[in-house]
């Protein structure tokens, strides 16, 4: 077995960044847990669910406008995933009415299945109905409709989101709903910004699941993460450090 | 519950199968590439069966509504009319027959345009909205969108070069700088969730709970 040229350093990277996050898993076994900062945005979800049940008016899930849980934007849509299964436990506690929708054929009967275990784990499968989570292939449109339709009092987006990301917090946000976004899709990110009241940026996504879950395993994963962020730094102010004396170190990063 | 159908099982599937790809891409296996390939020829096998699942879903919630001539009733007819006929003529004729070449060209296209065209009204109460100077930090937004949006326009430049090079400093310095910030946090969280995924602790995508 030889390295793949070009993917020596991408793979020596990886194993840097597993052995940090294996370290602070194992760390966390040991009841050693870490800090986690507090993300608003998921503290909100509480919060947008409980205004929603009070308000009696439908909470609306999106996990993305595309990509699916089998591409490269699997990440995001798995961070969407837990979101859902958090958001709809929430609501089959509280009797509040969910909406699910996706363009993403793909994801589709994943949600579908998270939807209905939620319900399961709270006793409630016969709350469970077939359209709280819906294919919607067209999704500008379709989304629009049902969102003004069940008047929304909420509007959870995390994933991976493209244009439609302004469409549905601008229609969300006409609607007077709370709405919490969440992308790392880069060009939709200022949108997201611009039109939700809080918002994960980038990576704060991808702790969504470990935050929601309290599961201090996971935390000790994203303490991983971090020493991955001093490294990142670290290579960073090394590489400026070369490049001033006159060293490439360009050419090894290629490997 | 069937052992199929176990979440156990379905973490050692994705583990065997994450190793095999991380393998094959990191490793110059000979026939590796063939087997990787083969494993995403079955992803889109079990794409188009959830295909298949998601048209079932929009039968169920439309036909229903449709049978007893509910709110919108002619909605939901166009949906299922237009799924039964393009299905017919893409399954009859094949994809690339002119006929479905045609319908494709002259319906989804102009739709898909319609509704993208959408954007830009979206777009510009989003950004009414977020420019409001509320605080100092909206002030400040309000105030380097306002020099971007000079900057892309022909006239600003002609009349006072220096939008220019305040707009080429802005793109280069510190929105290059808050956005690799960014891309190198999306990277590194990527891969703690990809590695959660392997080790079984990440279960969204297995039902959730946690």
């Amino acid at each position: 077995m030889i390295l793949v040229s070009g993917r020596i350093s991408a793979f020596i990277t990886l194993l840097i960044l597993c052995g940090f996050i294996l370290w602070y898993i194992m760390e966390a076994r040991k009841g050693r847990v870490p800090k986690l900062r507090r993300l608003p945005a998921l503290e909100a979800i509480d919060e947008a669910v409980g205004r929603a049940t009070e308000m009696g008016r439908p909470v609306h899930v999106s996990c993305g406008s595309g990509g699916s849980i089998r591409d490269e934007w699997a990440s995001q849509v798995l961070a969407g995933l837990s979101v859902l299964s958090y958001v709809a436990e929430l609501c089959a506690e509280y009797d509040t009415s969910l909406i699910a929708t996706t363009p993403v054929a793909d994801n589709f009967p994943i949600m579908s299945e998270i939807v209905r275990e939620a319900y399961r784990r709270k006793n409630k499968e016969e709350s469970f109905k077939p359209d709280m989570v819906v294919y919607v292939p067209g999704y500008n449109a379709a989304s629009i409709g049902i969102m003004v339709e069940r008047n929304i009092a909420a509007n959870i987006m995390v994933g991976p989101f493209w244009h439609e990301s302004v469409i549905l917090a601008e229609v969300g946000a006409s609607l007077g709903a709370i709405q919490i976004g969440g992308t790392a899709t880069t060009h939709q990110l200022p949108f997201i910004v611009a039109s939700c009241d809080y918002v994960l940026i980038g990576e704060e996504m991808f702790a969504a699941g470990a935050y929601l879950s309290r599961d201090p395993v996971q935390i000790g994963s994203i303490a991983g993460m971090d020493w991955g962020k001093v490294l990142a730094i670290l290579l960073t102010l090394f590489g400026l450090l070369m490049e001033a004396a006159g060293f490439s170190i360009i050419k090894y990063l290629n490997m | 519950m069937a052992w199929y159908k176990s979440r156990e099982f379905c973490q050692i599937v994705t583990l065997i199968v994450a190793i095999i790809i991380l393998i094959t891409y990191f490793f110059d296996i000979p026939g590796g590439g063939e087997v990787a390939s083969h494993l995403q020829a079955f992803g889109t096998i079990v794409s188009a069966f959830a295909l298949m699942v998601g048209v079932l879903n929009l039968f169920q919630i439309h036909l229903p509504n449709l049978m007893r001539k509910g709110r919108y009733w002619y909605t939901s007819f166009i949906v299922c009319a237009s799924i039964i006929l393009w299905a017919s003529i893409a399954i009859c004729l094949g994809s690339e027959h002119p006929i479905s070449r045609t319908l494709y060209m002259t319906v989804n296209y102009p739709l898909s345009g319609t509704a993208y065209s959408f954007t830009a009204f979206y777009i510009t109460s989003a950004a009414y909205r977020a420019f409001r100077a509320r605080n100092i930090d909206s002030f400040i937004l309000l105030t380097i969108g306002t020099l971007v949006i000079l900057y892309n326009t022909p006239i600003a430049n002609a009349v006072f070069p220096t939008f220019g090079d305040i707009g080429d400093w802005i793109f280069a310095v510190p929105n290059k700088a808050g956005f690799r910030g960014v891309v190198i946090g999306i990277a590194l969280g990527s891969v703690a969730v990809g590695l959660r995924t392997l080790l079984g602790m990440e279960r969204g995508y297995l039902r959730g709970g946690g």
